[in-house]
């Protein structure tokens, strides 16, 4: 139904309307009012799709009536009927606001209904268009909320790397110092960069006209950053622009690090643990086999003992062969004694001593040891009020065997440089300091395979020299018998250092 | 003549020793391979001095030692305790006492041995 009001003074021509409409359209339902006054009354109520108003009326205008209406803010399409010859007063009243008039001349009964069913026709489209207009303001409301309520930093930007639009988060984090990112290219304001960067997931876009994405360490933002960029397809497919998204990954990465690190950790324990399980099982081992080795080469020297006087009147050649199998014997003992002595908890007589006296004492037995060679050892031992609570003679053994390995590493000829100096290990949870002795030489150096294994008994790279293998199995035993640490670090072809590491005291 | 016991799980070295020993000529000498056996040994054979091993199965030295010592027939009876662990340098740059007992180191020479033998008996 389309409600219509006629507003006319004029009785008979106000029922002459109504006819002509409701004949026109069966739709239109025609109320008319011939005092202005109730009309306008009725016209307030709103309920109407269309009025239709007489110019002249007594006591009032059809100009009135509009102006009174727009002034209640009532928008019916409003329409007037004049006179003909009046056509300026129309279009002040359609300057007011009325859509349309009609002029009651000899066509009136034609027109009226033309006209009516235009204004129908525009106000309804009208009425569409602000729908559409509330939609879409709607949309854009909705989309800009969404788009400035993302935490990632969000980008618009054109094929040549231009920022067309950002949203809050984007704006917050690069305008601070109100630079206005709008305009800018992203790798200036994102990089701080001339050109675009070498991994730039734009320039990947570009080419194959997918999503791409790359993580960055901006060091001015402080910020683990990734950055995913979609393209912006035309109909044709061509890009027209990008989707540039920001998220910062710093947690992320942290994290990440952080349980790299935590790992990296476990698996150097778990080595250590390994190794000194490794050790501890080599070390009971070499001790049950040395016990079991010990008896037979006491009968062994019994023996020899007893041939010895058996024989004594034997050629010489009986008795040089004797005295061999002798020597080779009590070798073989002093062997077995050395892996025993140091397979067990041997008793340790402590004293607060100063670690430059015993590398002092080690140098001068080594200097008895080495005269010939052409060794030069220079040490640098001016750290001289450190203390450390070991067994000295065992400590003095423990250098020796170091410097003996830094002498036998450089066959021809070298210097041996040794320190001792106060240090702290950042990876001890107790931020405690240590005292390091440390021996350097410039000789062969140990390859890393190598390295894994020389602290096991029998371990030697010089059996051809009569090497046993003990000498690093029995530091390293007086080494964690005083719970101390020894490090050694190796390059090979440039040498070796080894550092000695104990609580201070 | 010094009668010596020797108490030493390997019966090999026990006969070599005895051998060597013998042949000076100044001493009966006598083993015992059981160190369980060894208290009951030392009484019968009544020796001078014993050569007592202190690492040996079922009995150590040490506990024999324990036991001649409490008994009113055998407290008088010198030992001489024989270490395969210490080497004989320690021992002798220790005097040969430590913690109270007297050492000899293996691997034993003779000539020592009977030195710290005089010396008791």
């Amino acid at each position: 139904m389309t409600k219509i009001l006629v507003i006319e003074d004029d009785p008979d021509h106000a029922l002459y309307t109504k006819i002509i409409l409701e004949k026109a359209d069966k739709e239109y339902q025609v109320v008319y009012k011939t005092d202005p006054k109730e009309g306008l009354k009725e016209a307030l109520t709103g309920s109407y799709n269309l009025i239709l108003s007489d110019y002249r009326m007594p006591g009032m205008t059809a100009l009135d009536i509009l102006q009174e209406l727009v002034k209640k803010g009532i928008s019916t399409p409003f329409v007037v009927a004049t006179a003909s010859g009046n056509e300026k007063i129309a279009v002040e009243l359609m300057k007011a606001g009325a859509y349309d008039y009609v002029l009651k001349d000899l066509s009136y009964e034609e027109t009226l209904p033309v006209v009516v069913e235009r204004v129908l026709n525009v106000f309804q489209s009208l009425l569409k268009r602000q729908e559409l207009e509330r939609e879409v303001k709607q949309a854009v409301k909705e989309w800009e909320t969404t788009f400035n309520s993302i935490s990632d930093m969000i980008s618009l930007q054109s094929v040549d790397f231009t920022i067309l639009r950002v949203n809050k988060s984007y704006s917050e984090l690069f305008e601070r110092d109100g630079v206005n990112v709008i305009g800018r290219k992203c790798y200036e304001i994102i990089h701080n960069a001339s050109q675009p960067v070498g991994k730039c997931p734009c320039v990947a876009v570009l080419k194959t006209k997918k999503e791409s994405v790359n993580d960055f360490w901006e060091p001015r933002l402080g910020k683990y950053i990734e950055i995913s960029v979609s393209p912006i397809l035309d109909d044709e497919g061509e890009i027209t622009g990008f989707v540039h998204v920001i998220r910062d990954i710093t947690q992320r990465k942290n994290a990440e690090r952080e349980i790299k690190e935590a790992y990296l950790k476990l698996k150097e324990a778990q080595q250590e643990l390994i190794q000194s399980e490794k050790m501890a099982a080599l070390g009971r081992f070499s001790s049950g086999i040395a016990h079991e080795v010990k008896n037979p080469l006491g009968v062994i020297l019994g023996g020899i003992e007893y041939l010895e006087n058996e024989t004594e009147n034997s050629s010489v050649d009986t008795h040089s062969a004797l005295e061999k199998i002798k020597e080779a014997t009590l070798r073989a003992d002093g062997i077995i004694r050395s892996l025993l002595k140091f397979s067990r908890p041997a008793e340790m007589k402590t004293d607060r001593l100063n670690p430059v006296d015993l590398v002092k004492e080690a140098i001068s037995l080594i200097r008895y040891h080495v005269e010939s060679e052409n060794i030069d050892i220079k040490a640098e031992l001016s750290e001289d009020n450190l203390f450390i609570k070991v067994d000295k003679n065992q400590i003095v053994q423990v250098l020796f065997n170091i410097f003996i390995n830094a002498i036998e590493s450089m066959p021809d000829g070298g210097t041996v440089r040794a320190k001792v100096y106060k240090s702290y290990f950042p990876e001890s949870s107790k931020k405690d300091s240590f005292c390091v002795m440390e021996i350097a030489d410039e000789g062969e150096g140990v390859s890393n395979d190598n390295l894994d294994k020389i602290f096991e008994p029998f371990f030697t790279t010089k059996r051809d020299k009569k090497g046993i293998g003990l000498g690093l199995y029995i530091v390293k035993a007086i080494m964690d018998n005083h719970k101390g640490r020894i490090l050694i670090e190796s390059k090979l072809g440039q040498g070796t250092i080894v550092k000695l590491i104990f609580p201070l005291v | 003549m010094k009668k010596i016991l020797v108490v030493d799980d390997e019966p090999d070295f026990c006969y070599f020793l005895k051998k060597n020993l013998e042949t000076i000529g100044e001493f009966e000498v006598d083993t015992c391979c059981d160190s369980s056996d060894a208290v009951v040994r030392i009484k019968k054979f009544k020796p001078d001095i014993v050569l007592l091993d202190i690492l040996m199965p079922k009995v150590s030295g040490s506990q024999i030692a324990e036991t001649l010592k409490n008994d009113k027939e055998t407290c008088g009876i010198p030992i001489i305790f024989i270490t395969a662990v210490t080497t004989p340098k320690e021992v002798s740059e220790s005097g040969n006492v430590i913690a109270g007992r007297y050492f000899i180191a293996k691997p034993i020479e003779i000539e020592e041995l009977v030195e710290s033998i005089n010396k008791f008996v």
